[in-house]
């Protein structure tokens, strides 16, 4: 009872009356004195993104809105809920589809209905104490710091088996997130030589997928499908498989066979509209961008994709005004978001121009480039791309090029950006501007690139450091400035000592790197250093700013 | 065109079957937080009517487990129950089974113990387990005496745990009988001991290991009076 009396927050989301009542009062009689309760998922993400709370018990079936699920994965992956807070979900049945899938969409505990007071002390001081014995890795993965994580996972000596085997499939897990394929397949065969377990074969068969072992992981993950159908991350992967071979018709068919078992997930209804376009198949790709709208309407997993895909689905079918009637729905619901918002507010201006409407077309555009300058970091050379193709046809030629030198000004050593860009140039009949336009970012970005390289060979560390960031402030997107500046930043920092600045952006970029690619390994390599060089008490004062 | 419609009727049956049940387990649910306000009250103002709530709570328990049974065995045999085995520690299911079962044993005056490792832990589906469990310990109190035991050990062929009461012990047709539950026309299936015995196999069933599945079994116990419900869990 000790346990629970301290001063911790309790969050109770139930859509019952009965429910929540019934949970205070069980929370009170422990000595609990902080406890909020909540009727909806969208209530309750609003209370979570505003306050902390150190346990958080909620239904699974919360009525019309969100369920419990949504609430979860969406709290995690807004950070409203750190690692360290534990996550309690009820359910009315003794099994659902959320115990397949990773940890990261798992709570920390189920509790099957119906539960008396004597029942939840006892789950609740079990998972308090388990959540305590894993703080330094909630802690690790709050910071976002894989590998102190997977370090921490590797210490499994002297604890009991239930820790031991969560620590080797979180282990697994975040080995195979950065790529660290053979310390996974290590760990997913030590644990199949214990116990069948369907994750671990499941492991083993991404991973031979990664490895291009194509046929033995379709194999697997056909079994796997057969054994237990609701195992829908399994249906993810065959997918990709399916389409890395070009079969795109299965693919199709499968994936939707998984959104028939479990409608709420957008990006897998986005994902079967972009392949039943690709398959010729307008209707299905109509039903399935209008489920993930649909669904999507209260979920953080929407994105303008599925607004412009289905806007131009109704282009091309001649339905103009439900395509307008779209794309202002898409630009309310992306106000805030403005990678996507650019793309509805360039759907709208086309919309417009092919009516034949020219009136208000110029506040449109400059939204869009006050956009693009505002939120560089966000942006990515897709959106600026598709932007800029988009600007071409309006006429826009100049504000499409400025698009393209942030692009180029990110990607100034990739060739494969410079070639498509040279593309979309041609395609618009540009072809007097590519080289002009090319060589100006390109000039710029390599002139910095070798007056670094001196500084650096000259040890003016400092000196190129506040150059590379510098330049990193108007091209925050350019990766081989990033790694630069976070080598530079490293090297000075293991001769000088830790500078709470340079580690904060170092780590910071070299994160926002690996997001972008889990398989950067230069900033992974990068990472390793730096956690090398840092000692703990600076960790933990960074968590706390955090 | 009929076979569309018998189609159509099949699903609707089905998904009818399953909203029922839930929307029954809603409120089950709810009549026991009622009943459980009830008898808390009762208990402290000592007046009667505690054994009335403890029956009460005995029976609405007993119809909810049972719709549990149905459930899982529904969801077994349509092929959608995800097994979920983790490893877990005995000692703490152990607890949290007898747990479910606390204010009913209070009321009634039942003594329990545990006899189990702390130290030990084992691979299962918890959930499952604990509707073996429930129906294991909810009819060792029917029948019991005063008390009951849960035992647990581990040995090369598994995790043997045991529910032990001192009533009379099991009528000596049952014990003759449990090999035969499986088989429909022995009518065992019938009665309830039968479902519970049906369900306990189905989820050790689930449970297998290296080829070996769990097995249950029920015996008198040799020194003293009561029944001895006990299953391996490979």
């Amino acid at each position: 009872m000790e346990e629970l009396r301290q001063n911790l927050n309790y969050l109770i989301i139930d859509d019952f009356d009965q429910m929540r009542v019934s949970f205070k009062g069980m929370l009170t009689s422990y000595g609990a004195t902080d406890v909020t309760t909540c009727a909806s998922g969208e209530k309750a993400l609003k209370l979570l993104a505003n306050n902390s709370y150190d346990v958080v018990i909620c239904d699974y079936n919360l009525g019309d809105g969100k369920d419990g699920q949504q609430v979860l994965e969406e709290a995690r992956y807004l950070g409203y809920l750190g690692h360290a807070a534990t996550f309690f979900m009820i359910t009315a049945e003794s099994n659902m589809p959320m115990v397949m899938s990773a940890l990261e969409h798992q709570p920390d505990d189920y509790m099957v209905k119906p539960i008396n007071r004597e029942v939840l002390h006892h789950r609740l001081t079990v998972a308090l104490n388990r959540k305590r014995q894993l703080k330094a890795i909630d802690d690790a993965l709050i910071r976002d710091d894989k590998l102190s994580a997977i370090d921490l996972c590797r210490d499994r000596c002297g604890k009991d088996l239930k820790q031991r085997l969560y620590l080797a499939k979180l282990q697994a897990e975040l080995c195979l997130d950065i790529k660290r394929v053979d310390e996974a397949e290590k760990i997913y065969q030590e644990i199949l030589a214990i116990r069948n377990f369907p994750w671990a074969r499941f492991g083993l068969s991404k991973i031979d997928f990664l490895k291009d072992n194509h046929d033995r992981a379709e194999v697997e993950f056909r079994t796997l499908i057969e054994q237990n159908h609701l195992y829908l991350e399994v249906y993810d992967w065959l997918v990709r498989l399916l389409e890395k071979r070009g079969d795109t018709e299965e693919a199709q068919h499968l994936l939707q066979e998984a959104v028939d078992l479990s409608p709420k997930a957008v990006v897998r209804q986005r994902k079967l509209g972009q392949l039943a376009e690709r398959n010729g198949d307008a209707v299905r790709a109509e039903r399935a961008y209008q489920a993930a709208i649909r669904w999507g309407r209260n979920s953080c997993f929407a994105s303008a994709q599925e607004y412009r895909y289905l806007a131009n689905i109704y282009q091309n079918t001649g339905r103009r005004p439900k395509m307008v009637k779209l794309l202002s729905e898409g630009r309310k619901r992306f106000s805030h978001q403005p990678a996507d918002r650019i793309q509805m507010l360039c759907g709208q201006a086309l919309a417009q121009h092919h009516q034949g409407v020219m009136t208000g077309l110029e506040i449109y555009l400059d939204e869009i480039v006050r956009l693009v300058d505002e939120h560089k970091r966000d942006v990515t050379a897709h959106h600026l791309l598709d932007a800029a193709d988009d600007l071409f046809q309006l006429s826009k030629s100049d504000e499409a090029q400025e698009l393209l030198k942030v692009l180029l000004g990110n990607h100034h050593d990739d060739e494969r950006w410079i070639d498509r860009v040279r593309q979309l140039m041609l395609q618009h009949g540009r072809d007097h501007h590519i080289e002009e336009l090319v060589s100006i970012a390109r000039t710029e970005l390599q002139q910095i690139h070798v007056k670094c390289t001196e500084l650096l060979r000259s040890d003016r560390l400092k000196q190129a450091i506040t150059l590379l960031n510098d330049t990193i402030e108007r091209y925050p997107r350019n990766r081989t400035l990033m790694l630069m500046a976070a080598g530079a930043m490293i090297n000075y920092m293991r001769d000088n000592g830790i500078d709470p600045g340079y580690h904060f952006r170092c780590r910071f970029s070299l994160n926002r790197l690996l997001e972008r690619d889990h398989q950067d390994s230069d900033a992974g390599r990068f990472l390793d250093m730096l956690n090398k060089i840092t000692p703990v008490s600076v960790e933990e004062g960074f968590s706390g700013q955090n | 065109m009929d076979k569309i419609k018998d189609d159509r009727d099949g699903i609707d049956l089905k998904s009818a079957f399953a909203m029922v049940s839930h929307d029954i387990k809603n409120s089950l649910g709810i009549l026991l937080k009622f009943i459980g306000t009830i008898s808390e009250s009762s208990e402290m103002e000592g007046c009667a009517g505690i054994q009335q709530c403890a029956d009460m709570e005995y029976e609405v328990r007993r119809i909810n487990n049972n719709l549990v049974k149905l459930l899982t065995l529904f969801k077994v045999e349509e092929g959608v129950y995800l097994l979920n085995v983790d490893a877990h520690s005995v000692k703490d299911f152990l607890d949290e089974a007898l747990l479910e079962h606390a204010v009913i044993m209070r009321q009634k005056g039942i003594e329990y113990d545990i006899e189990c490792d702390h130290d030990l832990y084992w691979y299962f589906d918890r959930n499952l387990m604990m509707g073996v469990m429930g129906n294991a310990i909810s009819n060792a109190l029917r029948y019991t005496g005063d008390s009951i035991r849960l035992t647990a050990e581990a040995s090369p062929h598994g995790l043997t745990i045991g529910v032990e009461d001192n009533g009379e012990g099991f009528p000596s047709n049952i014990l003759a009988q449990q090999n035969g539950f499986m088989n429909p026309e022995s009518g065992f299936i019938t009665n309830n001991t039968g479902l519970g015995l049906f369900f306990t196999q189905t989820v050790l069933d689930l449970h297998q290991h290296d080829g070996v599945r769990g097995r249950v079994e029920l015996a008198n116990r040799a020194d003293a009076d009561g029944g001895v419900f006990s299953i391996l869990l490979p």
